[in-house]
């Protein structure tokens, strides 16, 4: 083998003596390197070409690793890539070391070796072509080919950012001496990880002894500061510290606070001022309401749906305190299709798109529009999931939600699935994107009505309501909140509800 | 007529499922075909040519899981495996076992 790396580089002729096979190799292989005499292709290339024999008496070298390529071949097939050309077997072993790690479950130990003497194994036979990165073929969806291969994801560790390293130590620190008072303000910090917030919820506060007063473990009362910092998006572990009591995310750059902020039923004052902030969560009012200790919630300076559309009369004659103004009820279908006439303009796109051509369109509390032109018979009340909140989901929504819990690789490929197969119903890639974000953002969505949990929105509208009592501006009081149903039945509450007439 | 209380559902791979009448008649797709004036009426077998016998069976079950849990309010969700997940996507929607409602035809 070492005698190899003096030879001249190889023959201006197109044949060498190794017969067909190597023309096949020159043909197909990109520019040939010049170095690579003995990772011939096509000796490796398959395992049933009749050539096999006579390769084994050729190259002596090459026996010794024959049965690891049979051993692995399920494991490599997929990974070939026409790059493994250029490794030869004498230079090859320190770049193909140096090689990023390729996904494969179970390296064995002695499969190195096998690299170091020949790379060539990776090429792929005469009709072999690797497609990996292409278009996937039809009918062989990839991700469920093998759990093997679902569970490796070949996904670098971001790098933590200058800010992020800075408030890691900080929160160390205050962990170590027990403060409560994590100050996170002010650092620029653009996103925060899960790591980095996790260990706040381990602060236990040191409790005061002195003489006399007898010992006593004090609860603990998480204060978290973070305002003054760029955070794009709420830190969704935030949401997991229970004895978090106040949180102020004052001047970032929010547009949307995840639903999954109802779980802090500990807060007590929430500052949410000089964000991006459109609409909130109705679960902030669950939290201030029975649910929750919510007392303070400063929403200044947020530039709120609809806010500058709100007559101030409206504002003054409704600053009663229940439910006051909201907007038509948006029913949708499971596949994302709205029904009624009305549409909640709360897309990114209609927010863009001329804010100020759009009507804020309201409703009297006492009314409620249905669709109309959809047929709704008795029988629909128990078999439908639609009417009927009660029972099982539909069969759809189990799906569709057992397809949101998928890790986001393969999410992408069934994205992919449903854009380009048509046999699937109309839209539901974008519902099952939509339901994805919602799961990522902390467990999916609440129904607003009934409290019980969902996949989809079938039902949505928005309700604006007194946010914060101290806040000096009158045009601030309302805020919009929007709501969320799990079925057509669960709408707000009104007099009557008139539902579509049976036919 | 067939007025039995259970109704056959056959796979495209030829797998039988015999379901009680009244839990399949949560889908819209097979109460039309045992309302109307067609053959699944009389026989009581409805065939399903663009249904795999394992996926099928996954609805079978959820025919029986809606029927017993139907006044309930606190549901276990149901386990649905992923690999047969967009085929069952495609399978409720065919069976209408979605949340979309029936048009009124507008004359």
């Amino acid at each position: 083998m070492a005698d190899e790396e003096s030879l001249p580089t190889l023959p201006k002729t197109p044949f060498n003596g190794s017969g067909s096979k190597r023309a096949w190799a020159q043909a197909n292989a990109p520019p040939p390197p010049s170095v690579s005499t003995s990772s011939d292709p096509a000796v490796f290339s398959s395992d049933d070409d009749p050539a096999l024999e006579a390769y084994e008496s050729a190259r002596r070298h090459k026996r010794r690793y024959l049965g690891t390529w049979y051993e692995q071949h399920l494991a490599l097939s997929s990974d070939s890539a026409m790059g493994d050309h250029s490794s030869s077997p004498v230079v090859g072993s320190s770049p193909i070391v140096s090689r990023p790690l390729r996904r494969k479950p179970g390296a064995k130990p002695h499969k190195r070796e096998f690299r170091k003497l020949d790379s060539g194994v990776f090429m792929g036979g005469p009709d072999s072509t690797d497609t990996e990165g292409d278009v996937p073929s039809p009918y062989t969806p990839k991700f469920f080919a093998s759990p093997a291969q679902l569970r490796v994801s070949p996904r670098s560790q971001p790098q933590l950012s200058e800010a992020e390293t800075f408030a890691r130590e900080r929160i160390r620190k205050c962990v170590e001496i027990g403060e409560q008072n994590v100050d996170l303000s002010g650092l620029g910090l653009n996103s925060l990880s899960t790591e980095t917030i996790a260990p706040i919820a381990d602060i236990e506060p040191i409790p005061l002894v002195v003489k006399g007063v007898s010992f006593r473990q004090a609860d603990p009362d998480i204060k978290v500061y973070l305002y003054n910092n760029n955070l794009r998006d709420f830190p969704l572990s935030l949401v997991n510290i229970e004895p978090l009591t106040l949180l102020t995310l004052r001047n970032n750059d929010l547009t949307e606070i995840p639903t999954c902020i109802g779980k802090l039923k500990n807060l007590d004052t929430l500052n949410l001022a000089q964000n991006k902030l459109r609409y909130l969560p109705a679960e902030i009012l669950r939290l201030m309401g029975d649910d929750g200790k919510l007392m303070m919630l400063h929403t200044v300076s947020n530039p709120w749906w609809m806010a500058e559309k709100l007559s101030f009369q409206a504002v003054i004659e409704n600053s009663g305190p229940n439910p006051l103004i909201r907007t038509p009820v948006e029913f949708l279908g499971s596949n994302g299709r709205v029904y009624s006439r009305f549409r909640l303009p709360l897309s990114d796109e209609d927010l863009a798109e001329s804010i100020s051509s759009l009507e804020l369109e309201v409703e009297d509390p006492s009314e409620l529009e249905m669709p109309e032109n959809v047929s709704y018979s008795e029988q629909d009340d128990h078999s439908n999931r639609l009417f009927n909140p009660k029972g099982a989901r539909s069969l759809f929504e189990y799906a569709l939600k057992t397809l949101t819990r998928l890790p986001e690789p393969e999410l992408e490929e069934v994205n992919y699935w449903l854009e380009v197969d048509e046999g699937y119903p109309e839209g539901v890639g974008a519902t099952l994107n939509k339901a994805a974000a919602a799961q990522r953002s902390g467990g999916g969505l609440t129904c607003s009505v009934c409290s019980r949990g969902m996949v989809i929105p079938l039902t949505r509208w928005v309700e604006f309501h007194k946010a914060s009592a101290n806040t000096k501006l009158e045009r601030e009081l309302l805020v919009p909140f929007l709501k969320v149903g799990c079925s057509w039945k669960c709408v707000p509450e009104v007099e009557q509800k008139n539902l579509p007439e049976s036919n | 007529m067939s007025d039995s209380k259970y109704i056959t559902l056959i796979s495209y791979d030829g797998f039988e499922f015999v379901v009680l009448r009244e839990a399949a008649l949560i889908s819209e797709t097979i109460r039309a075909m045992l309302r109307g004036p067609f053959r699944e009426a009389q026989t009581g077998r409805c065939e399903f040519g663009e249904i795999r016998g394992p996926v099928l069976e996954k609805v079978v079950e959820y025919f029986h899981y809606h029927h017993a849990n139907r006044d309930r309010t606190d549901v276990p969700d149901m386990d649905i495996p992923v690999d047969i997940c967009l085929e069952l996507l495609m399978a409720a929607d065919f069976l209408g076992l979605d949340s979309k409602p029936q048009m009124r035809d507008i004359s």
